[in-house]
């Protein structure tokens, strides 16, 4: 199974959302990173066949997805970012609507659904409407209708927003569990849920891809570039202009800062283990002079 | 397609205006019915249901169709008890006649004399009139090849459209056409009692096309716009058969609805006039009712119902397709409802004035059509196409099936090409 990118280009207008972007994909989990208005639900949106690249193409097993047409949507599953729902439906008959559209055997999907509303936590409510669910159980039937399928490629589009600190451990178990001989793409901002279940980081920035390897390569990338330093108050609003900060902890002593620089940025800083965070914030924060 | 289906009528508004369409077509129904006065041969007062079935019962004594010499006998009894100076009026002091408080009695008589013995000759006055005077219009039209008589209240009804009667020529082929069908119809027309009809002809072509139209056209427009305007799409043209089943469920789904809302409505109407009136009525020839008085139809007000039913329905699914153009192309619903209901409702107005073949086109149009009980067998209305006299109804039929499939893949391409919703 393998995903191929080829070049591509998407523009708006006068905007470039996606640069000429190439990346092969195999089975596995991809954590899809960058910052706001990098590309990422672009990329995603081409990879889906909602939106046609300008230049470029997606390839399936070597064949255009265009050209696969339902072959290709017949392995995808897809979580957008803001997924709309039906109110009136109650959580079954929408689960039972994209069983449907999805073309499952009526007994497979009846089990298919059982299955997953129980393990998205949403079995109970199965008979409730949609629009009395919470922001949170919402995020979680989108999660539960993209793996109605069982599908090859599952796309994410920030599958962890509105859920709370459990459901978010259960749905990086449900993925990893899910994951195994698939093509799994996770778009979020929340950098630790990437960081657990993906075996591979794609960071996308300006619609480029900037980096690619997996947690171990791209942290050893900023190895010895990350400090941190016990500084006084006045100290640190100076430190906040020059350098990238990935955390301030205030304590009685002074300010403790978590600094992103190539060099040490205080006498007395001490170097520390780079996470997937740091790394983000120096390939992306670094040359956009962000602070973040 | 019971999901797309499920969708429609799950919106509230869709079921509060079926509701409210109900409602107003019973109140229509009944109002005039409750209303209804007459008065026995013996002179005793009723009202209601009960004066409409005393009336229906009594008129019915002369239902059907007779031979030219006893409806001519039937019809000198009628004209003798008309003409009786006994039984008129005095007339008031600006020299007309002061009429019945009571429903039925529109004539020059006492209310005596005419529910003594007029009432009871209603059908046999109607069926002789057209009988006796309709051939004397064609025996005109032959001559003169004047189609204003004819064209007046049938196909010219509002102001500016009396420029759509062609001039006096008895050569040209329409006034031939015309000629032909009279030719073939059956003297003296079948008489039975028909006044409910009368009035279902009169409620239908301002009842349908402002509330069934409407709740076609409401229930339709969120179809495609608002699985865009929600975000649904995204979710949907990504499934197996996002762009392809479930496009063709939707439109199958549109034109059910329609179909439903049509047929739901023709027939409460048809029932609960049936239900007051009585069935009597549907076995008469058109040309008793007002609108068809020369109409060269040989045709009860039965068929002529199952025409327009017919028609209409054609005009429910061309409303629903064009609908779903609109939705298909459009963002969100309110971005859809604005054109449809202008591309609904704008034909209705009257363009004769302005350019009589503008008005010609837009009288092919859905609006015109769905309540056009009135006015479709009242008379043949001919268009010249490509140098031939086609058949407004004709027309119709190929004009309505070539608006639903273009209208439908127009909408299914449209949708499936779209991007989707950000």
């Amino acid at each position: 199974m393998r995903l191929n990118i080829k070049n591509l280009t998407k523009r708006y207008k006068d905007k470039v959302a996606v640069d000429d972007l190439s990346v092969s994909l195999q089975s596995g989990v991809y954590g899809l990173l960058g910052p706001n208005g990098a590309g990422k639900t672009t990329l995603m949106r081409m990879i889906c066949d909602l939106s046609r690249p300008d230049e470029g193409g997606i390839f399936y097993n070597g064949q255009p997805i265009r050209k696969l047409g339902e072959e290709y949507r017949k392995v995808l599953g897809y979580l957008p970012q803001n997924f709309g729902y039906y109110p009136s439906f109650t959580v079954r008959r929408y689960m039972e609507y994209l069983a449907s559209l999805k073309g499952l055997n009526p007994n497979f999907s009846k089990r298919k659904i059982d299955e997953l509303l129980e393990t998205v936590g949403l079995a109970e409510y199965s008979q409730e409407k949609i629009s009395s669910l919470s922001g949170g159980m919402r995020q979680r039937l989108g999660i539960a209708q993209s793996m109605l399928n069982e599908p090859d490629i599952l796309i994410l589009d920030e599958p962890t927003v509105g859920l709370d600190p459990s459901e978010r451990v259960r749905f990086r178990n449900l993925i990893s569990t899910f994951s195994q001989d698939k093509i799994t793409i996770l778009s979020t901002h929340i950098v630790s849920d990437v960081s657990y279940i993906a075996d591979e980081i794609l960071l996308v920035q300006q619609g480029k891809l900037r980096y690619q390897g997996n947690v171990q390569q791209i942290t050893s990338g900023v190895r010895n570039k990350v400090w941190e330093a016990l500084v006084e108050n006045q100290q640190a609003d100076v430190a906040k202009e020059q350098f990238v900060i990935s955390n301030i902890h205030h304590t009685t002593r002074g300010t403790v800062m978590r600094i992103i620089s190539d060099s040490c940025p205080f006498p007395g800083a001490k170097v520390v283990e780079p996470t997937l965070e740091d790394a983000y914030l120096y390939y992306t924060g670094e040359e956009s002079g962000e602070q973040l | 397609m019971r999901f797309e289906l499920y969708k429609i009528f799950k919106k509230r508004v869709v079921l509060i205006l079926i509701c409210v369409g109900l409602v107003w077509g019973l109140f229509s129904a009944l109002q005039p019915a409750l209303e209804y006065t007459t008065y026995t041969e013996q002179m005793d007062k009723l009202t209601g249901i009960k004066a409409i079935r005393y009336d229906r019962d009594l008129q019915n004594k002369y239902a059907g169709r007779y031979s030219m010499k006893e409806l001519k006998s039937l019809y000198k009894k009628e004209e003798d008890i008309y003409n009786n100076q006994e039984y008129q009026r005095p007339e008031d002091e600006d020299g007309g006649y002061s009429y019945s408080d009571a429903s039925g009695n529109t004539t020059s008589l006492t209310d005596e004399a005419y529910y003594k013995h007029l009432n009871r000759y209603n059908v046999i006055s109607l069926v002789g009139s057209r009988t006796f005077y309709n051939p004397r219009f064609v025996k005109d039209l032959i001559a003169t090849g004047d189609l204003t008589e004819f064209y007046l209240g049938s196909i010219v009804r509002y102001p500016g459209e009396e420029k759509l009667i062609p001039s006096p020529d008895s050569s040209t082929p329409i006034v031939k056409k015309l000629v032909e069908l009279y030719d073939d119809l059956q003297y003296p027309f079948k008489g039975a009692y028909i006044n409910g009809w009368e009035d279902f002809f009169n409620t239908i072509p301002v009842f349908f096309p402002w509330m069934v139209g409407l709740i076609i056209v409401i229930g339709i427009v969120p179809m495609f716009a608002e699985e865009t305007s929600s975000g649904s799409d995204k979710v949907l043209l990504t499934t197996r058969y996002g762009k392809t089943r479930m496009i063709r469920d939707k439109i199958a789904a549109g034109f059910l609805y329609a179909s439903f809302v049509f047929l739901l409505f023709a027939v409460f109407f048809i029932a609960l006039y049936t239900g007051i009136y009585g069935a009597s009525g549907l076995s008469a020839s058109i040309q008793l009712l007002g609108h068809c008085k020369l109409s060269p139809y040989d045709m009860s007000i039965n068929q002529a119902l199952i025409g327009w039913v017919l028609w209409g329905w054609l005009a429910a699914l061309m409303i629903s397709a064009e609908t779903m153009l609109f939705s298909s192309l459009a963002s969100n619903t309110f971005a859809a409802l604005i054109p449809s209901f202008i591309v609904y409702i704008v034909p209705m107005m009257g363009f004769a004035e302005i350019s009589p073949k503008l008005h010609r086109v837009l009288q092919l149009l859905p609006v015109n059509i769905i309540g056009d009980v009135d006015r479709l067998f009242s008379m043949p209305d001919y268009y010249t196409i490509f140098g031939s006299l086609v058949e407004k109804k004709i027309l119709i039929v190929f004009v309505g099936i070539a608006a639903v499939i273009i209208c439908s893949l127009l909408s299914a391409v449209i949708f499936k090409k779209k991007e989707a919703s950000n």
